[in-house]
């Protein structure tokens, strides 16, 4: 009997049609945990990292983890593995809600999609019965519309994670939304799911997952619902107010990137905050599955001009439409968020996207004729939502943007203007105000990301411990640790914020009690460690060097203008060669050999 | 010096900033009269479960953190702002 792990693995190829189930390699398992890891470690395996992620040779990897689906509090995370279609990264991209639980209840440790179909089609699950069913009077149609057309014909209570319009027309940074609104966010795994003509994967399983020690893990349940449901963020802020609360603190300490990170100040930023979020917008908190928390916003506008209903916006949208835009209009703000939504396009990219093309369009750089006649200023709130519509729909100017931000700066001649580490955008945190959080931005396995290493938390929050954001002393290790941690976190089927009550010791008992693998909290950092250098190692063979480990030129030469945050610059070059040695990489950031033997990787 | 109040020590006091004009030369000082004025609910949200302020509740002097500058006992200048957040988290 299976523990944790179901043991079995769903591949479909739809090239040619064929549907298996594979016994999961226990001994990769045990190594790399699920999830984000164990497919990472299955793709490195299975594809050359050169090849054009929107090609048949990609593959597309749905993972839970070993938690999953389990009675733990807050493990209703999976992640899309796949070769990205945004930056040509090794992309993992993280999404709640209850689709990751409920491919184990079906039996799958993970389904695997290959080759490409040449017609439209869905995957419909349920348990044993798999079918690849026709597509084609879904194709065009948005997320809602998409979810709902295959209830009404599969079940009511089905699982469903489908593209919209965006992953289609193969948006760089389409996403894949699950259950309607929650989001495979970043990277651009929608745009591979629309290369291979898949427009859902449909689940219902009915199975119950194994635990090896079911009095141990009841009482490592019950510890981590103690610790998270006590503690004051995760018992009642996140609840009450949503990751959008972050506005008013990020833009106190003066790292609120503002106007495409020209500044790390926006003096009304309150007007879209999570404060005035809960006072106007929130129709009710959402939880994901065994979620004791409930951040998600179920929210809506009534504002005729942007009327409608959905979730969101989260912290990072709110900034992205928000300051990083210009705009402080919370019904515009919210409006994009549920476009983004439908159209099923990552709110980060998109919104950063359009902030660069205000840039360039102050700049002179862009013109009219460019727009197809829309002004588009830093502040043109009516303008931004109806570049986010044309962005997933590819139409006019929005086709020119649907490439991301890397490529519309570099096409208008001022790569400068995009604000990317490793062709992906950077998230609502100004490096130059939090310096190690840039570290961690300049050395994410899959460029711009917050989530990988989110040292915000000791930086500028406080939790478990304060450090003082302004210093570079101590950040290496602090970046590591972080990254180390949210590697194996990530691989569980946990959700990042349980770690505002919990930590790696709770993880490692929660996961040995489930599995019946004995995990010590130093074997589950070190499979955080190894799935990190795993990563690492997938990037550099696809191309990347030691050389991208960058931050744009304006984070590091041009000082934030006004608040608190005055006159700061990123400090990367400080950080970086003390962080190489942490990791046991050379002077070039490669692994070496020695580490490799280390991490059971070579 | 002005104070600003966020999340939910807004509905505690029921505003979103205020005018202090009434002498507290340190934080502390001025968290212990907060705390008077505002009550036990407002001292749960900015002390600590064994004594004293801060622990998960930030404190930023002129967008400083009190604990980069002199913590609690750091001197408030009359042109000061003062903000005060309870525990808060995200991402």
């Amino acid at each position: 009997m299976m523990f944790g792990w179901t043991g079995v693995i769903l591949r479909v190829n739809l090239t040619n049609g064929e549907i298996k189930k594979e016994p999961t390699n226990m001994q990769d398992a045990r190594l790399f945990i699920g999830a984000r890891g164990l497919a990472s470690k299955i793709l490195s395996d299975e594809i050359d990292p050169k090849i054009d992620p929107l090609s048949p040779a990609n593959k597309l990897i749905f993972a839970p983890g070993p938690l999953s689906g389990t009675m733990a509090p807050s493990m209703g995370r999976y992640n899309v593995v796949c070769k990205a279609a945004l930056n040509g990264v090794i992309a993992a991209s993280n999404s709640g809600g209850s689709f990751g639980p409920e491919v184990k209840f079906a039996g799958y440790d993970m389904i695997i999609v290959e080759g490409a179909a040449k017609k439209p089609v869905y995957l419909w699950i349920f348990d044993d019965e798999v079918e690849i069913r026709d597509a084609s009077d879904l194709w065009g149609k948005n997320v809602p519309d998409t979810t709902d057309a295959i209830r009404a014909v599969t079940d009511e209570d089905a699982k469903v994670a489908c593209i919209g319009p965006g992953g289609e027309k193969k948006v760089l940074f389409a996403n894949i939304m699950n259950e309607m609104h929650r989001a495979a966010g970043r990277s651009g795994v929608g745009a591979v799911m629309g290369s291979k003509n898949l427009k859902a994967v449909a689940v219902v399983g009915t199975k119950p997952i194994e635990v090896a020690d079911p009095e141990a893990f009841e009482k490592a349940v019950i510890d981590a619902r103690k610790k998270i449901s006590e503690h004051p963020v995760g018992g009642t802020g996140l609840r009450v107010y949503g990751t959008d609360v972050l506005v008013n603190i990020l833009n106190g300490v003066g790292s609120l990137p503002t106007r495409n990170f020209h500044d790390g100040y926006f003096p009304s930023a309150d007007k879209f905050g999570g404060e005035t979020l809960t006072a106007k917008y929130l129709t009710r908190p959402k939880g994901c599955f065994s979620c004791i928390i409930s951040c998600g916003r179920v929210t809506k506008v009534t504002n005729p001009k942007y009327a409608g209903e959905g979730e969101g916006p989260e912290y990072e949208t709110a900034w992205g439409f928000g300051s990083d835009c210009g705009v402080d209009d919370m019904d515009a703000i919210t409006k994009a968020n549920y476009l983004c939504n439908e159209l099923g396009i990552d709110t980060i990219t998109c919104a950063t996207t359009i902030a660069c093309a205000m840039d360039l369009y102050e700049s002179g750089y862009i013109t009219l004729k460019d727009t197809g006649g829309l002004a588009i200023p830093f502040g043109s709130a009516e303008n931004m939502v109806k570049l986010v519509e044309m962005i997933g729909n590819r139409e006019g100017f929005g086709d020119q943007l649907a490439e991301g931000s890397y490529r519309l700066a570099k096409r208008y001649g001022h790569p400068e203007f995009s604000m990317t580490a490793k062709m992906q955008e950077m998230p609502a945190y100004d490096p130059r105000g939090v310096q190690g959080i840039g570290l961690h931005y300049a050395t994410s396995n899959r460029g711009g990301c917050h989530v990988r290493g989110y040292t915000i938390s000791p930086e500028v929050l406080g939790v478990p411990f304060k450090v003082d954001q302004h210093a570079t002393e101590g950040k290496p290790q602090l970046v590591k640790t972080f990254q180390d941690l949210t590697a194996a976190l990530d691989s569980t089927g946990s959700c990042l914020f349980a770690t505002f009550g919990i930590g790696a010791d709770e993880l490692a008992a929660l996961l040995s009690a489930v599995t019946g693998v004995h995990y010590s909290t130093e074997d589950f950092m070190k499979a955080g460690d190894r799935i990190w250098n795993l990563e690492r190692l997938f990037d550099l063979k696809a191309g990347f060097t030691g050389k991208d480990d960058r931050l744009p030129d304006r984070i590091m030469k041009e000082p934030i203008q006004t608040g608190p945050s005055k006159g700061e610059v990123s400090h990367l070059d400080k950080m970086l060669p003390e962080y190489y040695k942490l990791r046991g990489w050379d002077t070039k950031g490669v692994p070496t050999e020695e580490k490799l033997q280390e991490l059971s990787l070579i | 010096m002005v104070i600003k109040y966020y999340a939910t020590l807004r509905d505690i006091t029921r505003t979103k900033e205020e005018t202090w004009q009434s002498p507290t030369p340190t934080l502390q000082d001025l968290l212990n009269a907060l705390c008077n004025k505002y009550g036990s609910t407002f001292q749960k949200w900015v002390s600590c479960e064994n004594g004293g302020y801060g622990c998960l509740s930030i404190f930023l002097i002129n967008g400083q953190d009190y604990r980069s500058l002199n913590g609690l006992q750091t001197q408030l200048n009359q042109t000061d702002i003062i903000s005060i957040f309870p525990p808060i988290a995200g991402g």
